[in-house]
């Protein structure tokens, strides 16, 4: 999970990602850090998400980003 | 078959009856006899061309899924299958599948690019042709297919989430042709998702007069909309447009105006009447606008107006394009070399050009149209770079400390933006919107008193115009209340004999300006697209 909090702060340096939980839902990331999320996570973690996967479940939290490539993961 | 004739909502009242009136399961096949009635009524041998849609689409389908069963009995043959032969195995079939939906996407995106550009291309090989002293190429002169610009992205966009694993490929012919030829969608949308239009268009529906009257309610609405405010200043909007050159200051900028109410009404008028059409039958239709001359910026207004364009060009345009090699590396080199910031920003403004130069093309077939989306990705590339700027503009005149008044600010700026910009797409090419422009900062002079410079609507009496603005203006407290979240409450605080009242008025004004306009009534105004 370290490695998933050094790229989001790389990304967005003035969010504190362990508190913040509604990350989409409250619009504190927009689409465009989205797509840098994303465009890292798929990079660093040899993963494949697609558009289906951006869905608020997935990336309102640090820890719904982390199983959601915990269980791409595992596939 | 124009959804403001007397034989369209006859051809509504038969559908209603016989929808609930056969056996459930019979629901579906009835409802796509009346589509089939309609496009046949209103395209004739046109309709060829979403036959080749319906067929292409199911059958593409069909065999995805084929292929993804296939792959699912190979994994399961072998027991002890490696991890990077079950990646093997699903790279082949995703390969095939890709193949499989270039084909579909090349044949109907191909279809409606021929029929739609054919025309633009030949103009513009004529203009370089003439310069060479070459003969011209005449033009094919195609008839577009009725919503041939709806319906094909409909069915692409469905196509694209069975590749992309969201849900598989419907079995049913009998689902598919119906959910790409619902005729509520067809003229001017919305872009219609196969997920969410399926949940209630494939359900089976038991009468209630409960949605009767929601859709009723929803279709006089929209018949407001589009035959008191879009038809009545239809007349001066299209006064002023033929005769750009007599007017300026106050008079261009009131037409623009009243262009910019005119093509809301008149989209968002076909909208809920689309809506409560389906409504009647149990049927829900996505959204496509929320208020959109409440927005704070463009962006913000690209949210609210034609909202389903805006979510598909983001899903099958934006995010495949923001997340390819090309731009990722781009991104990268971005980042080492602007920063963090940059590096994010890049690879979406990559995406943005490919956006907005196909939603102007989508618009219509000129450099205008183009112009017009470059246009819009201008405004919003320039506000997310000046973003950091701007807060710090906005901290230094304590702008938050008067939010209110910030709000309306922000509001009538984004509307003044996006009206200029929407003018592109109503004048004749681009010289005509620049002398538009010019005539919109030039003769603000005391004259403009004068009534004789209000025969700009000449045609128009003033009972028209009383009640156009009158019911513009209620149109815009609804939004406004509807924006606070108040309308509700408003409407169920409201004594039932006001509402009475209210409703008696509407049909009033609506029959006395469909009286006024016979004869001169065109069609909705994103038909053309």
């Amino acid at each position: 999970m370290e490695e998933l909090r050094k790229l989001l702060e790389e990304i967005r340096p003035d969010l504190d990602f362990d508190k913040e939980k509604k990350l989409i839902d409250g619009k504190v990331l927009d689409s465009f850090d989205i797509i840098a999320i994303v465009s890292e996570m798929n990079e660093q973690f040899d993963l494949r998400i697609n558009v289906n996967d951006l869905v608020p479940e997935n990336f309102n939290s640090i820890e719904n980003m982390w199983d959601l490539i915990q269980k791409m993961q595992a596939i | 078959m124009s959804f403001i004739s007397l034989t369209f909502y006859a051809f509504c009242l038969l559908l209603v009856l016989a929808y609930y009136l056969v056996p459930k399961r019979m629901q579906l096949f009835v409802l796509l006899i009346f589509n089939v009635v309609f496009i046949l009524a209103s395209d004739g041998e046109l309709v060829i061309f979403m036959i080749i849609t319906v067929i292409s689409t199911y059958i593409a389908g069909k065999i995805m899924n084929r292929n993804d069963r296939a792959l699912k009995a190979q994994i399961a043959a072998v027991p002890d299958i490696t991890r990077a032969q079950k990646t093997e195995l699903k790279d082949r079939t995703a390969r095939m599948n890709r193949r499989l939906l270039t084909l579909a996407l090349f044949l109907n995106f191909g279809i409606w690019a021929v029929i739609k550009y054919t025309d633009f291309v030949i103009q513009n090989v004529n203009k370089i042709g003439s310069a060479l002293g070459l003969s011209a190429v005449p033009y094919a002169a195609f008839i577009m297919p009725l919503g041939i610009s709806f319906y094909t992205f409909s069915a692409m966009g469905y196509l694209i989430d069975v590749n992309r694993g969201k849900y598989p490929a419907d079995e049913s012919l009998l689902n598919v042709a119906a959910f790409i030829t619902f005729f509520p969608h067809l003229i001017e949308g919305p872009f219609s998702r196969y997920d969410t239009l399926g949940k209630t268009l494939f359900e089976r529906h038991s009468f209630s007069y409960e949605n009767i009257c929601l859709g009723s309610r929803r279709i006089l609405w929209g018949l407001c909309k589009k035959v008191i405010i879009a038809d009545q200043l239809g007349t001066a909007v299209n006064y002023y447009f033929n005769n750009l050159n007599m007017y300026d200051g106050l008079y261009a900028c009131t037409a623009m105006l009243l262009y910019g109410m005119q093509l809301y009404a008149d989209f968002s008028g076909y909208m809920d009447i689309a809506c409560g059409v389906s409504k009647l039958l149990g049927i829900t239709l996505d959204e496509n606008f929320a208020r959109p001359f409440l927005a704070v910026s463009v962006e913000d207004f690209w949210r609210r107006w034609h909202i389903t364009l805006g979510t598909w060009f983001r899903d099958y345009v934006f995010y495949p394009v923001s997340f390819s090699r090309a731009a990722q590396k781009l991104g990268h080199k971005s980042r080492k070399k602007f920063g963090a910031r940059m590096g994010k920003l890049v690879p979406s403004y990559l995406a943005l050009i490919f956006v907005w130069v196909i939603t102007g093309l989508w618009h219509g077939a000129a450099w205008q149209y183009v112009f017009w989306g470059l246009g819009n990705l201008f405004i919003i590339v320039f506000s997310l770079q000046m973003k950091p700027l701007y807060e710090k503009g906005k901290h230094f005149i304590r702008a938050d400390r008067h939010e209110l008044a910030w709000h309306i600010f922000q509001v009538v700026r984004t509307f003044i933006i996006v009206g200029f910009l929407r003018v592109m797409s109503r004048t004749n090419g681009m010289m005509e919107c620049l002398l538009l422009y010019k005539n919109t900062f030039k003769g603000w002079n005391v004259n403009w008193l004068a009534m004789g410079k209000w025969t700009f609507f000449p045609k128009m009496q003033t009972i028209s115009i009383a009640t156009a603005c009158l019911f513009s203006l209620f149109l815009i407290i609804v939004d406004i209340l509807q924006e606070a979240g108040r309308w509700e409450t408003v409407k169920a605080k409201t004594p039932g004999i006001v509402r009475s009242f209210v409703y008696v008025g509407l049909i009033t004004a609506l029959l006395i300006c469909a009286g006024e306009n016979a004869g001169t009534t065109t069609g909705f105004m994103y038909e053309i697209y």
